[in-house]
């Protein structure tokens, strides 16, 4: 199935030359800290906790409304030290998750209302199932799907991971679009209902 | 991951039968088939850590219960436990009143906060353990049982190997795999010493049954029960040769290792997926995912209205061609037939009037009338016969070693919507990676009717298709089955014979289901 036409306020949208495209009712502590790669989309109510350590994201990242990024801490005999965050390319976050970790790879998945604990390490081509709680430093290797509370390894993904999140994440920008502007495909999806009406 | 795109309303229909999404379908280009999850032999590449990503050799993997060496696992709730340190203060030793900082080691659970105090295992000087390992008090039993089976597995095959006439070398290989002809690495027992009885082992004493039971214990009905004491059945059999009922004896548990491995066709023979050596690389070596090689036809929209029965309805299919060569995409009804072990007698048709049982293969079809017959044979191939030597020459030899080899599955399914195929073929452009990033790129005309696609971009195209739901009595959601027919060109026969000969464009049929019961939320 497709993906359906996300429309949205112009101006409640920053896009960047990069082709990010930032709401404006996020809160980006730190800016200075926050780099992202270029056509990601950041929706409204996310928060970035750039102030606590940098946060990197890489290219064509989604990340979907009130989701929380906050680099890990680590506790030391002499108080606590924050690490950088990296997230690679082609990452879908979901709706309402938290996000603790260390490193997520390229092409991962993540459910809505995950928690990803702290110093979590996502390996490439993995997948957190929605509503997935995973403990502090769990390490999920490639292709595997983590799901349930606490998160155990349930399934895995398949061989064809990379190519299917590149099309995901690359289809949502395409469908993620200001109200101003004509409808991508759906101009042919209305057409598409009234024939259908018109023959039934 | 078929979640994506809703990519499971669409299920390809493998050659066995089973029914899967595209992205868990493989696609074999020397058999020209579709091949699933069940009809390929996975092979173990290597062992690795999920945690530490550490390769493991298999000899050693087995040595170790394919179980890490270094990385632990919580007995309570399965995630995998962190090393914490704490210093405490020790006299030293030669100066008793002087105290100095220690550094200690213990396994902690980020998310049950179990320790291993908790076992009461005492703090490590070193982060690597050594950790208490549960002793197997079965351990000399099961080591004396195993090594009565290996004798008499050894005995069993010595004595089969002189009855069994090896018929063809293909069967051989077929059944009982290849390692079968490889040169025997056991010695062969002289016929004196095979009809010898078998020690039994001390296990096979036959038990007895007692009389009298002793008395249960005081405590037993004395003793308050602490529920968060006892362990849970998963926790018990998390810990399988102690199965501990108390929590404090639950011990850290090694992590389980996990394997790369390759796929490869039972047909053929010939390897289908390969992924690269290196548990941190998402790369493949060889990789035949359907995904890559079949067209892929997906539902555009969700359907209005739900159909019903006996009317026409009209969905829309969105066709990708993802390979380097363009095709030609033709509907037809649904026709698959299953595969079957006795040639024409036993044909289970899978839906009444759709199937003439005198059909031979699933290539040779005679289709209802009110279409056109359309020549479906594969006119492919005569593969090469350096791989394996066992390869037929042709198409029957293929389907009699698919009746041979594959399982199958017949995965059941009802299919009650018919479509009425559109005269007309689609062409579809080659997948081209530049297309994706240049926005302005002029479409090629087609000259297509606006009729039947709509809409086009790059090596995708959209086409309305007219479905009827048959007149049941619609309790089961509806589905529709379809036959696609596309061009695919053959690489490989000009590869093998080493450009001699042009690739091949064949002519190749995939099977689809399409659940039509998602109406927009």
């Amino acid at each position: 199935m497709e993906l359906k036409d996300i429309f949205y306020n112009k101006q409640d949208f920053v896009e960047t030359a990069s082709g990010n495209k930032v709401s404006r009712s996020t809160v980006l502590c730190g800016s200075q800290n926050i780099v992202i790669n270029g056509k990601s989309i950041v929706r409204d109510g996310v928060i970035i906790r750039g102030d606590l350590a940098s946060v990197r994201i890489g290219r064509q990242c989604v990340i979907d409304r009130h989701v929380t990024v906050r680099p890990p801490f680590k506790k030391f005999s002499k108080g606590v030290a924050f690490f950088p965050l990296h997230i690679g390319d082609n990452v879908f976050i979901g709706e309402g998750s938290v996000v603790n970790a260390a490193v997520i790879g390229s092409y991962v998945y993540i459910g809505k209302n995950c928690i990803i604990g702290r110093r979590c390490v996502l390996k490439d081509c993995c997948m957190v199932a929605d509503n997935t709680v995973l403990a502090p430093e769990t390490v999920v290797p490639s292709f595997a799907i983590y799901s349930g509370s606490p998160g155990l390894h349930t399934r895995d993904q398949p061989d064809c991971t990379q190519d299917l999140m590149i099309e995901f994440t690359k289809s949502y920008y395409q469908h993620f679009l200001p109200n101003t502007a004509p409808p991508s495909s759906s101009i042919f999806s209305t057409n598409i209902s009234s024939e259908i009406a018109s023959v039934s | 991951m078929s979640h994506l795109f809703q990519l499971d309303t669409v299920k390809y229909v493998c050659c066995c039968g089973s029914l899967k999404p595209i992205c868990n379908v493989y696609f074999c280009r020397h058999c020209l088939r579709l091949r699933c999850h069940y009809c390929v032999s996975h092979e173990v590449d290597s062992h690795y850590c999920g945690n530490c990503s550490e390769n493991m050799p298999s000899a050693e993997a087995k040595q170790k219960r394919n179980r890490c060496g270094t990385c632990y696992d919580c007995p309570s709730c399965k995630q995998t436990l962190s090393i914490r340190a704490t210093t405490i203060q020790v006299p030293l030793e030669d100066e008793p009143e002087k105290l100095v900082a220690k550094k200690l080691y213990y396994l902690a659970c980020g998310f049950c906060r179990w320790t291993s105090r908790d076992a009461g295992l005492p703090d490590s000087q070193n982060t690597s353990g050594p950790w208490a390992e549960p002793e197997n008090p079965l351990a000399q039993q099961i080591i004396e049982i195993s090594d009565y089976f290996r004798m008499l597995a050894i005995r069993e095959k010595n004595s089969k190997d002189k009855k069994f006439v090896q018929k063809s070398k293909y069967l051989a290989a077929g059944r009982h795999g290849v390692a079968h002809l490889l040169p025997r690495r056991y010695p062969v027992s002289v016929p004196e010493e095979m009809s010898k009885p078998l020690p039994t082992p001390l296990y096979l004493a036959p038990t007895e049954g007692m009389e009298d039971l002793p008395e249960l214990s005081d405590d037993v009905y004395e003793d308050e029960l602490i529920i968060p004491k006892v362990t849970s059945l998963t926790q018990r059999l998390r810990q399988l040769e102690t199965q501990p009922r108390e929590t404090s004896k639950l011990l850290p548990t090694h992590k389980q290792l996990l394997v790369k491995r390759s796929l490869r066709c039972r047909v053929c023979e010939r390897n289908i997926s390969k992924p690269e050596y290196s548990p941190v690389s998402i790369k493949f070596k060889i990789q035949l995912n359907a995904y890559f090689h079949v067209p892929q036809i997906r539902l555009m929209t969700p359907l209005n209205e739900p159909l019903v029965p006996g009317r026409k309805a009209r969905i829309v299919l969105r066709l990708a061609n993802p390979t380097q060569f363009p095709t030609a995409i033709r509907f037809l009804p649904f026709s698959f037939v299953p595969l079957q072990k006795d040639g024409s007698t036993d044909k289970r048709a899978l839906d009444a009037g759709k199937f003439d049982p005198t059909r031979e293969s699933s290539t040779d079809h005679s289709l209802p009338s009110h279409t056109l017959t359309p020549t479906t044979s594969i006119t492919f191939i005569t593969p090469s016969m350096t791989g394996g030597g066992t390869l037929g020459s042709g198409e029957s030899t293929q389907i009699m070693k698919e009746i041979h080899v594959l399982p199958r599955r017949s995965e059941r399914f009802s299919q009650n919507c018919d479509v009425i195929p559109p005269a007309d073929e689609i062409v579809l452009p080659p997948r081209d990676e530049t297309s994706d990033f240049d926005d302005f790129a002029e479409t090629p005309d087609f000259n297509d009717d606006p009729k039947l696609v709509p809409w086009r971009k790059a090596n995708k195209a959209a086409v309305y298709l007219d479905v009827i739901r048959q007149l049941t009595d619609g309790s089961e959601p509806p589905v529709l089955g379809i036959t696609i027919e596309y061009d695919y060109v053959n690489t490989i026969v000009a590869l093998e014979s080493k450009g001699v000969q042009e690739p091949q464009k064949v002519r190749l049929q995939a099977h689809l289901l399409i659940a039509l019961d998602r109406i927009p939320s």
